[in-house]
């Protein structure tokens, strides 16, 4: 390539490493907020928490870690803020080494400033952290039908036993649904897998709230019927909170990320069209 | 605007714009913030494993169940035992790992991965309705699919058969199949990534410039 055309090359990349920066910034400044009409698996998923009965009991498995929290965050305070506010109770647990700070900062943040109801959501009475559980501890706990095989203590040390919420929970078929808000897949399987696999009486809903990156890998398990309701990528999170009637973050940031993706989309074309044009160019001559 | 005046807030932003500077040239302050984003890492991940399983599972030993001081001595003799004479030992934590991580996930991936998904892959190419008509998007949707998994199938096994010529239409419509599930996958890894991009300049700035939005 001669000295001119690299040089050419070079001012063109910085022109487009500069536009895109000037773009997300004012993106994010402006903050656009699309309107995302609920799904099929949104209603369904609105349904089953509509469903319950005050004093239910929920599980949820948040593995997810920093990398996704900005996609993740706003599906993880919904569900939260929404069970909380209709009296049911959440335990939370982590299959990632990553998810536990995740769940600190998600009901720190996600609980903070709104008012639930009435009330206010106190630790261990409506709602619990487990801590990082192990894939293969978990498969040990649901096969033994115990769920003190997989943990014997909270996060904070607390002694299972002690915690009201845990009161008529011996084993991970004891809740009322189980929830996974996943990144990743653990061990390469879905944690909703692994839970609906190793568990033979099966009587609650599985459901999965995944990832955009994630979407192509949970599909089979839906179809398969192993995961009852999925709500998968950023678009259909944005959805779950139309659903709930709510206008959160995971819709301004679906939004966001549009305006940003149709003008990636728009420079790998432009990009293309230019290298084709100078190759044609350089053939003629 | 206002400035943040968090000391962990100002911490974060200097490290995502020394992250940010690779965009520039690989460079010195990149680096540093490469090894420290290594080390606090590992660090974490330590304490994590310490706290949550090698902790817990020490006070229960001590507390009588001396059984769990068997995988602890057995993980013991993969760190020390790596080289000499007394190496030989190592297979047996080695294989103990292997058959337990093999019992589990035998039964996981049959289940998850065959069973299932071969049940849920037979199912009629026609679909009716309640009223006896044809339901023509799951009709379509079944044809799509059928066709989708018996070709990407003979894909794989067309190499065999070079000369037949109906392996290999077969195995075309198979490769054009993977290229659009690759396709797809790749544009929601991509918009994920955009998201991920996004959230590093929207924590810069509203939590450390203190932007407002309007």
């Amino acid at each position: 390539m001669d000295e001119k055309r690299k040089t050419k090359m070079e001012v063109t990349e910085w022109y487009l490493k500069i536009s895109l920066i000037i773009l997300v910034f004012a993106t994010i400044v402006a903050s656009p907020s699309f309107s995302v009409d609920p799904g099929n698996e949104e209603k369904a998923f609105f349904n089953v928490v509509d469903q319950m009965d005050e004093g239910s009991k929920v599980l949820i498995a948040v593995n997810y870690g920093p990398t996704a929290r900005y996609e993740m965050d706003g599906s993880l305070h919904l569900i939260l803020r929404e069970l909380l506010s209709r009296n049911i109770s959440v335990v939370l647990f982590t299959l990632t080494e990553l998810g536990v700070e995740t769940i600190s900062l998600g009901m720190r943040e996600g609980l903070s400033g709104q008012s639930l109801g009435k009330r206010r959501a106190v630790y261990g009475r409506n709602y619990v952290n487990l801590g990082f559980i192990g894939g293969g501890t978990l498969g040990a706990g649901i096969i033994s039908k115990s769920i003190s095989s997989a943990r014997t203590k909270d996060v904070f040390e607390n002694e299972l036993e002690t915690i009201p919420i845990m009161n008529g929970i011996s084993s991970f078929n004891d809740f009322s649904a189980f929830i996974e808000i996943s990144s990743m897949k653990i061990d390469g399987t879905p944690g909703a897998v692994i839970l609906n696999t190793l568990s033979k009486e099966k009587k609650m809903p599985v459901i999965a709230v995944v990832t955009s990156d994630m979407v192509a890998e949970y599909i089979p398990f839906k179809d398969s019927g192993q995961i009852d309701i999925l709500v998968a990528g950023s678009k259909r999170m944005a959805g779950l909170e139309s659903a709930f009637s709510v206008e959160g973050i995971s819709t301004s940031r679906y939004s966001i990320a549009s305006i940003l993706l149709i003008f990636v989309i728009f420079i790998i074309i432009l990009s293309n069209t230019v290298f084709f044009a100078g190759k044609r160019s350089e053939f003629k001559q | 605007m206002s400035l943040s005046s968090d000391i962990n807030i100002w911490i974060s932003a200097l490290l995502v714009l020394a992250v940010f500077s690779i965009l520039y040239r690989d460079n010195f302050i990149y680096r540093i913030a490469e090894s420290i984003f290594i080390g606090v890492s590992a660090g974490y991940f330590f304490c994590l494993w310490y706290f949550s399983v090698i902790k817990p599972a020490f006070e229960d030993a001590i507390a009588g169940q001396w059984h769990l001081l068997v995988p602890v001595f057995t993980g013991v003799l993969i760190l020390i035992l790596r080289k000499g004479k007394l190496s030989e030992i190592l297979r047996i934590p080695a294989s103990f790992l292997a058959g337990l991580f093999a019992s589990l996930t035998i039964i996981i991936y049959f289940r998850a991965y065959v069973f299932e998904m071969i049940s849920a892959s037979i199912f009629p190419l026609v679909v009716l309705t309640d009223e006896g008509k044809i339901n023509w998007t799951s009709t379509v949707n079944a044809l799509v699919s059928i066709t989708g998994t018996a070709s990407v199938l003979i894909f794989f096994v067309a190499r065999k058969y070079p000369d037949v010529k109906m392996i290999r239409g077969y195995a075309e419509a198979g490769r054009f199949y993977l290229l659009v599930a690759i396709g797809t996958s790749f544009g929601y890894t991509l918009f994920s990534r955009i998201l991920l991009f996004a959230g590093r300049f929207d924590f810069l700035i509203s939590q450390w410039l203190g932007i407002g939005f309007w």
